[in-house]
């Protein structure tokens, strides 16, 4: 059930940690890369679950999140944005 | 969890429970611990929370507008794990009783302090936790190097951060006003070992007098070795 979350136009994603996943999920060679981390992180599905419905292995899965997870470290890094920024897009100032 | 997964990385699964407060107490602790020994693997864990809270950033756009994600949102995913990063182990003689005095920077520690090898601490909030962080001092350190990772921005005086033993054998509570964070974003104090080892300590970042943010506290015991080689020359 591939079925990725519709995203909202990145210019609308609020706060700058939303900006920079968006940008994250948009650069995702495959819509069951995005659906993955939207059920995994969003959703909260089990990665068993998840892998099942996907027909993917275990090793297919945790290779998508390892590479968003060093993607979205990049994209922090040249955004140049730490903890304290995250804290404060949360706080929706 | 038995002691082997002690030594292993949790996995991804793991991870996801305890970022979403599903891990019982005792897995909890145990991941904590791991994490306390691995500050990689706990940084990892913080890109994790950061992929959360940006699909939930995205999501609060998409449709339905849920009641708009606040600071507590974020304090509550991110809501306390106290990370306790690197704590050195060295060793000489013990070092002399002393009263509870906090400073603000290396320059103003006393030389028979500055001298003595240092415990180097890095506390981050991930979730909320009342856990204790125990920390291991070698007899001859001379000072807790204490990073703390605010979690709100500063007030317009910077950070007051106190430190109070939880028992008064060390009497009294010292508060440090003014306080900044570095380039790294980490508040930098410098507690003497002497005068904390055997206690429990609350040290609390507060952003400012009279801000909104909540403060933010670790409870830190220190110790020293329990098996401290008798002689080691």
């Amino acid at each position: 059930m591939p079925d990725p979350r519709p995203l909202a136009p990145e210019k609308e994603a609020s706060g700058r940690l939303g900006v920079l996943v968006h940008r994250l999920l948009a650069e995702l060679p495959a819509d069951r890369d995005r659906t993955i981390l939207t059920r995994f992180y969003l959703k909260e599905d089990e990665k068993s679950e998840i892998c099942r419905d996907l027909n993917l292995t275990e090793l297919g899965f945790n290779q998508v999140i390892f590479r968003a997870r060093n993607r979205l470290r990049d994209l922090l890094i040249d955004a140049g944005i730490d903890k304290q920024d995250l804290m404060d897009s949360e706080g929706g100032s | 969890m038995s002691n082997s997964a002690e030594h292993q990385p949790p996995d991804e699964a793991t991870v996801a429970a305890y970022l979403s407060n599903r891990l019982d107490p005792s897995r909890e602790q145990v991941f904590e611990a791991y994490c306390l020994r691995h500050p990689d693997f706990a940084r990892r864990v913080e890109l994790d929370l950061f992929l959360k809270v940006g699909l939930r950033q995205i999501q609060g756009m998409d449709g339905k507008r849920r009641a708009s994600p606040t600071r507590r949102t974020v304090l509550a995913i991110a809501a306390g794990l106290a990370v306790v990063v690197g704590c050195g182990l060295l060793l000489r003689h013990p070092s002399h009783p002393g009263a509870l005095v906090a400073y603000q920077s290396e320059t103003e520690l006393p030389p028979a302090l500055l001298s003595r090898p240092r415990v180097p601490v890095t506390l981050i909030r991930l979730r909320a936790s009342s856990s204790i962080h125990q920390i291991i001092a070698p007899r001859d350190s001379g000072v807790l190097a204490v990073r703390v990772a605010p979690d709100s921005p500063p007030g317009r005086l910077g950070y007051t951060v106190s430190v109070t033993p939880e028992r008064a054998v060390t009497p009294g509570t010292v508060t440090l006003d003014n306080l900044r964070a570095d380039a790294d974003g980490y508040i930098d104090l410098y507690l003497p070992v002497a005068a904390l080892v055997g206690q429990t300590f609350r040290i609390t970042v507060n952003p400012a007098p009279g801000a909104e943010a909540e403060s933010l506290s670790f409870r830190v015991q220190v110790a020293y070795p329990r098996h401290a080689p008798a002689d080691t020359r």
